[in-house]
């Protein structure tokens, strides 16, 4: 019955067939084609994904080494003209603003400095130094060491006191043995 | 040519005070003596009749007997209490029996009595002191003190 069917088959029908099989081979194809696209697509997209991170994480990198080495060579920088700076400060001040000064000194000697002082004692005469003595005169601690200076005074006094008494008595008594010592023959 | 020698120092003998020790004390305590009596015995009816125009009477004659006894009971408890009066504080000397225990009340009493009714008497027995190895007056010799120095 089956090889009557095949054998039985019509060109019309086994052309449908074989089309039917080559669209349908054809659909597999695409599909075929279709999954591989997009599984390489996908590949492609990961990749480049990792491509991307790897390239923002070595930026990065780069950024901060680089930022490193400027930061290094800025102080290397900054300290060496620190040091010239001071360099050129010490040479100055010895050999310029010490002759200047050496120069001034006399004018500021003998006339700025006198009338400055002219100038500003009075004024600190009638403000500073009562507010100072005041000042002084309510320390707890200047109190103390007054106190304390006016004790030591005091026992420096009667130490003195008592060791010149001492003395008085020992000399008070070899004048008296040493009279009645010449004394004592004669009566 | 008179050469001057330096004091000799009996052993032991430092530890007690001589005569001019003792008269200066007893010096510094007259002198203080004096000011509080007058304070005492004029200054406070001066002070009440200033106040209340006169003084009176019981206050004058009680202000002269407090000091009239001022020196008394000065002598007598500074002897009693520490030993020493402030004259004595002053040139750091203390007075003490002969064993060295502190001079009772009756003992304190006695010698203040004596010293200030006989004064004079008092005075010329000091002169014992620059013979006595002790350096005591009569008046200790009688009463059994010494005067130490602290």
């Amino acid at each position: 019955m089956q090889r009557e069917d095949s054998g039985d088959e019509t060109p019309p029908a086994r052309a449908t067939r074989l089309l039917a099989a080559g669209l349908g081979a054809a659909l597999q194809a695409v599909e075929v084609l279709t999954e591989f696209g997009a599984e390489a697509a996908r590949v492609v997209i990961d990749r480049s994904r990792a491509t991307a991170e790897e390239a923002d994480r070595r930026y990065h990198q780069a950024a901060e080494r680089g930022d490193l080495l400027i930061r290094g060579v800025a102080e290397k920088v900054a300290g060496g003209a620190d040091r010239v700076a001071g360099t050129a400060a010490a040479w100055a001040d010895r050999l310029i603003v010490r002759r200047v000064a050496e120069s001034m000194k006399p004018y500021l000697i003998e006339e700025l400095v006198p009338e400055v002082v002219d100038g500003v004692l009075p004024k600190i005469r009638a403000d500073v130094v009562p507010v100072v003595i005041e000042d002084l005169a309510d320390d707890e601690r200047i109190q103390d060491l007054v106190a304390a200076q006016s004790m030591d005074l005091l026992s420096r006094g009667v130490a003195e006191a008592r060791h010149a008494s001492a003395d008085a008595d020992d000399r008070v008594e070899a004048v008296v043995r040493r009279l009645l010592r010449r004394r004592g023959p004669e009566e | 040519m008179t050469a001057t020698h330096p004091p000799v120092r009996r052993p032991g003998h430092d530890q007690y005070a001589g005569l001019v020790t003792r008269l200066l004390a007893l010096s510094a305590d007259a002198v203080m003596l004096l000011i509080a009596s007058v304070a005492v015995g004029f200054g406070v009816p001066a002070l009440w009749g200033s106040v209340e125009g006169s003084a009176p009477v019981w206050l004058k004659d009680g202000a002269h007997v407090a000091a009239g006894l001022l020196p008394l009971l000065y002598f007598w408890l500074s002897w009693c209490v520490p030993g020493q009066t402030l004259g004595g504080l002053v040139f750091g000397i203390v007075v003490r029996r002969t064993d060295g225990a502190p001079v009772g009340v009756v003992r304190a009493g006695t010698r203040a009595f004596l010293g200030l009714l006989f004064a004079p008497i008092w005075l010329a027995g000091m002169i014992v002191t620059v013979l006595d190895p002790r350096r005591r007056a009569a008046h200790d010799l009688l009463l059994g003190t010494v005067v130490r120095r602290v």
